[in-house]
């Protein structure tokens, strides 16, 4: 079975900077780690290979840094890695990038069995991305998966939508995106990590995928536009209680009789 | 496929229904009390898409709360949901329509279908919107918190149509019920070759109801001001004084203090509770994503320019080791029914 994972590099930290130009995330200089979310689809693409047989290739869309986490996959286990790099693909919205990663499935996933994505990432935030490949892609697709099992032509699974549990079969090739159930990601093996070559990850640019799509990539290719950014405005009408009162206690009692929240028992 | 949607050939608004247990679940209502805000500024008719099995007789309640005109889309290919089918079915749909936004609700269904829908319709997607309006230009203002950052985000889909955009539940307002609408409402005819799926559902099963945090009329919350075991004792203590769930903030579930789905905010549960009280929280945009919308705030911090401040109707400026058990104490002394 051919499984293919593809993962992002976030900010490792939640202080991140907002380019005021752009509206888009500054990337440069900061502490970056793989989004927790694709360790959890990545350990599920693992423990498929070890039940089934097969190979997993891990694709990342990013700057030349990305090249860490694909790093840290191969050191976990995975068999291929090809970073999705080039100025071209700079300031790209959902789907701009779901264009671009659909563009590298089509090229090296055409043999691919499945796809799997992490629910969502930590910086972005949308869970936007695995869906909007599978539509260009015209695959079938799962959200929120839990469970796999898989078949000659097609894999079983459990998805978990909201309070409802749901079985089904999908047809290869199909997409994923893994629920963030507990599943605890295994540790990059150091002594891969230490033995990979220079040339591990595979590089691929624009002109290796479609020279002619620039315009549908990248910040040209993107639908949306951040018109502008600003600080949260909020009311400030709120009563300012000293917590060093000392009747603070009593003070927030009152106030939850004043609101309804609370009442007195009468006794008697 | 049909002609490309423009900025000439598209207008009005149209909410994306999500049918739950052969009703419209609640974040539909709330979307068309929002779209009949909007439609004040934008020219155009409100409609509503109902999809599913069974589900022609939900048109009539759509109308009561705000739709114009009802397409319904029914079939017994559409009982189960699968990503695959429904997208294209809505696809063809709203091609039928024309709508110059598409509103749906970020539950797991919306949140697998919008972005699947918006891949298909080759047009932009901003999720979970706490905010919409409509600028001078008649584009679809769509408001969240940025992408990472304490700082809110307009963004604008300048020249695709539709503009789609998914809210969470419980942030807009369904509109007093209209007794004897107008309006009209009819079934879309729908191609069978759409309804080929690549999905066999094999089968669903409703977990026992657990109590969610969405549901919980009473909640307090635990920030990284109080994550070590006596603050959280604390929490604990207070909630079961004052009868509420307890919920964290993002990186106390980092920590693996609580479970995901006890997290509040943008990447967690929305809330809109009774009482919210939120001990050693900050504040951040994000957090405030998720319970902007409680009915009454309380905030322990002990920095006065916490953001928490203002967000919170009541303020105590203070250490929550200190003001918590004083707090309980005179729950427990004056004898109070909460
Ligand atoms: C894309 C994205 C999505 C996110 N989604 C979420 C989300 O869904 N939910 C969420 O919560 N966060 C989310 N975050 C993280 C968010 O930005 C903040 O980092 C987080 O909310 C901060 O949590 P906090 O308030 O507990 O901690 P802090 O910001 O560290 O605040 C702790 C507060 O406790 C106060 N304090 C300290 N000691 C005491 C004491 N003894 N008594 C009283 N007060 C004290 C401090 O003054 C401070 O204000 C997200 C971030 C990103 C980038």
């Amino acid at each position: 079975m051919k499984i293919v994972v593809c993962i992002k590099q976030v900010p490792a930290t939640q202080e991140v900077q907002i380019d005021p130009i752009t509206g888009t995330m500054k990337r440069q200089g900061m502490d970056a780690k793989m989004n927790p979310y694709d360790l959890i689809a990545l350990e599920q693409a693992f423990q498929l290979k070890e039940k089934v047989g097969g190979s997993v290739t891990v694709i990342s869309m990013g700057p030349t840094q990305a090249d860490a986490v694909l790093r840290e996959a191969l050191a976990m286990g995975a068999d291929q890695a090809i970073l999705v790099s080039d100025r071209a693909f700079g300031g790209s919205d959902v789907l701009a990038t779901a264009r671009t990663l659909a563009m590298t499935l089509r090229k090296v996933g055409s043999d691919a069995d499945l796809f799997i994505f992490g629910h969502q990432t930590t910086d972005g935030d949308t869970a936007q991305v695995g869906p909007a490949v599978a539509a260009l892609l015209d695959i079938p697709q799962a959200s929120l998966v839990r469970s796999i099992d898989n078949h000659d032509s097609f894999i079983e699974i459990e998805q978990k939508l909201g309070s409802l549990i749901q079985r089904a079969t999908i047809k290869k090739p199909c997409l994923i995106t893994v629920d963030p159930h507990e599943l605890t990601p295994r540790l990059p093996s150091y002594w891969r990590l230490r033995t990979l070559t220079s040339d591990a990850v595979q590089l691929l640019g624009l002109a290796d995928l479609d020279a002619s799509a620039k315009t549908k990539v990248g910040i040209l290719g993107s639908p949306t536009r951040v018109l502008r950014i600003f600080p949260p405005q909020r009311s400030t009408k709120s009563v300012v209680l000293d917590g060093k009162a000392s009747d603070i206690g009593q003070q927030l009692v009152e106030d939850l009789i004043q609101a309804h929240l609370a009442e007195r028992v009468i006794h008697g | 496929m049909a002609e490309p949607l423009t900025k000439s050939n598209t207008s009005g608004i149209c909410v994306i229904a999500e049918v739950e247990h052969q009703t419209l679940h609640p974040v539909t209502l709330e979307l068309l009390g929002k779209a009949v805000d909007l439609a004040k500024k934008l020219p155009g008719p409100i409609s509503c898409l109902i999809y599913g099995h069974d589900v022609a007789s939900l048109g009539q309640w759509a109308l009561s709360f705000g739709a114009q005109q009802v397409l319904v889309l029914d079939h017994r290919e559409l009982a189960a949901f699968r990503t695959d089918i429904m997208a294209s079915v809505l696809h063809e749909a709203i091609h039928d329509l024309k709508p110059a936004v598409v509103l749906i609700g970020a539950t797991p269904i919306g949140r697998s279908l919008a972005p699947r829908l918006a891949g298909l319709l080759e047009t932009g997607l901003t999720a979970d919107c706490t905010e919409l309006d409509i600028s001078d230009h008649g584009d679809l203002i769509q408001r969240r918190p940025a992408w990472g950052g304490n700082i809110m985000a307009d963004i604008v889909t300048q020249n695709h149509r539709p503009q789609m955009a998914s809210v969470r539940p419980k942030i807009f307002t369904p509109i007093p019920e209209i007794a004897n609408p107008n309006g009209s409402i009819r079934r879309f005819a729908l191609d069978p070759d759409l309804l080929l799926s690549g999905i066999n559902v094999l089968s669903r099963t409703e977990e026992p109801m657990t109590t969610s945090i969405s549901d919980a009329s009473r909640i307090v919350v635990a920030g990284l001001g109080v994550a070590d075991e006596t603050g959280l004792e604390l929490v604990h203590a207070l909630a079961k004084r004052l009868n509420a769930a307890v919920a964290y903030t993002r990186p106390l579930i980092e920590r693996g203090i609580g479970n995901y789905t006890h997290q509040i905010g943008l990447s967690g549960r929305t809330v809109a509770p009774d009482l919210l009280v939120a001990c050693g929280v900050s504040g951040s945009v994000q957090f405030a994503a998720g319970m902007g919308k409680s009915k009454h705030i309380i905030a322990i911090n002990s920095d006065p320019d916490a953001e928490i401040f203002t967000l919170a109707h009541v303020g105590v400026v203070g250490d929550c080791y200190s003001v918590i058990p004083q707090w309980i104490d005179a729950l427990d002394q004056g004898d109070y029914h909460v």
